[in-house]
């Protein structure tokens, strides 16, 4: 799947707040707990379903310091993995 | 007929901002202490301290907001040292997210820390999100008004003045 042209969203079932910087999101499907560290935290708010994934990508590059190759790779594995466990969803999926 | 109990109870407290969490909780010096964990990590234990500390519940806590306060409560449901005694309640002190270990250690959460420990140990009547929501809403005001910690303890009656030494 080529996640960087996609627009993706939120699973609209997922329960979360952003609490100090970070998020807490509860998946009711399971009812398990997933928390994000700040970056992550930062692409979930970003994952609207308007921008596309590069487009993401490039704001956190911009707003965090590490490599842009490394970013990009982290941002797309981290999409993909919210995918396969249902908490967001994909372009038109 | 116990988990229909629990279920409209727990649905009750949710819409008066409380909740029942799987703990138990012990009146010291008129307020309650709840020591919250999951099965094995000593609330039952730490109940058998309790001397003769009113012990309310070795299982299950109500948490109950009235008049903006939050109090810890008795509640039916029970583990290992049966039905209480002390069908009360008292102010709430503080909750202690708990550990047995070989020493005495405690840190306070902030309040994400504190909301990722409570998640896991309330009696979620629903997984509807709604209804998780409701929790967060719960949880985000309990955190701003008591102050929640991580607790690591031996099993030892020494733990009630370690208490007092350190949430003053």
């Amino acid at each position: 799947m080529n996640t960087l042209n996609k627009v993706v969203r939120k699973n609209e079932s997922i329960a979360y707040r952003i609490i100090e910087g970070e998020a807490l999101l509860v998946s009711p499907a399971d009812n398990l707990i997933y928390p994000l560290n700040p970056v992550a935290t930062r692409i979930w708010e970003l994952l609207d379903n308007k921008r596309e994934t590069h487009q993401i990508i490039s704001i956190v590059s911009e707003e965090f310091d590490a490599l842009p190759a490394t970013i990009q790779n982290d941002t797309v594995s981290f999409i993909d993995e919210l995918a396969s466990k249902g908490l967001v969803v994909i372009g038109n999926e | 007929m116990a988990d229909l109990i629990r279920l409209l109870y727990a649905v009750l407290l949710l819409k008066k901002g409380g909740f029942f969490l799987h703990a138990s909780a012990v009146v010291h010096q008129e307020k309650v202490y709840v020591f919250c964990g999951s099965s094995g990590s000593g609330k039952t234990t730490i109940t058998r301290l309790a001397g003769t500390r009113p012990v309310l519940t070795d299982e299950t806590t109500a948490v109950i907001k009235k008049h903006g306060n939050y109090y810890g409560y008795a509640t039916p449901f029970y583990g290992d040292a049966g039905p209480s005694k002390n069908n009360s309640g008292a102010p709430l002190k503080t909750i202690l997210f708990i550990n047995k270990n070989h020493r005495f250690s405690f840190k306070p959460l902030k309040h994400g820390e504190a909301i990722r420990h409570f998640l896991p140990n309330i009696f979620m009547a629903s997984n509807d999100k709604q209804w998780i929501d409701r929790v967060f809403e719960n949880l985000l005001l309990l955190t701003k008004r008591i102050q929640c910690y991580n607790l690591n303890f031996r099993p030892e009656t020494k733990l009630w003045r370690y208490l007092d030494e350190h949430l003053k």
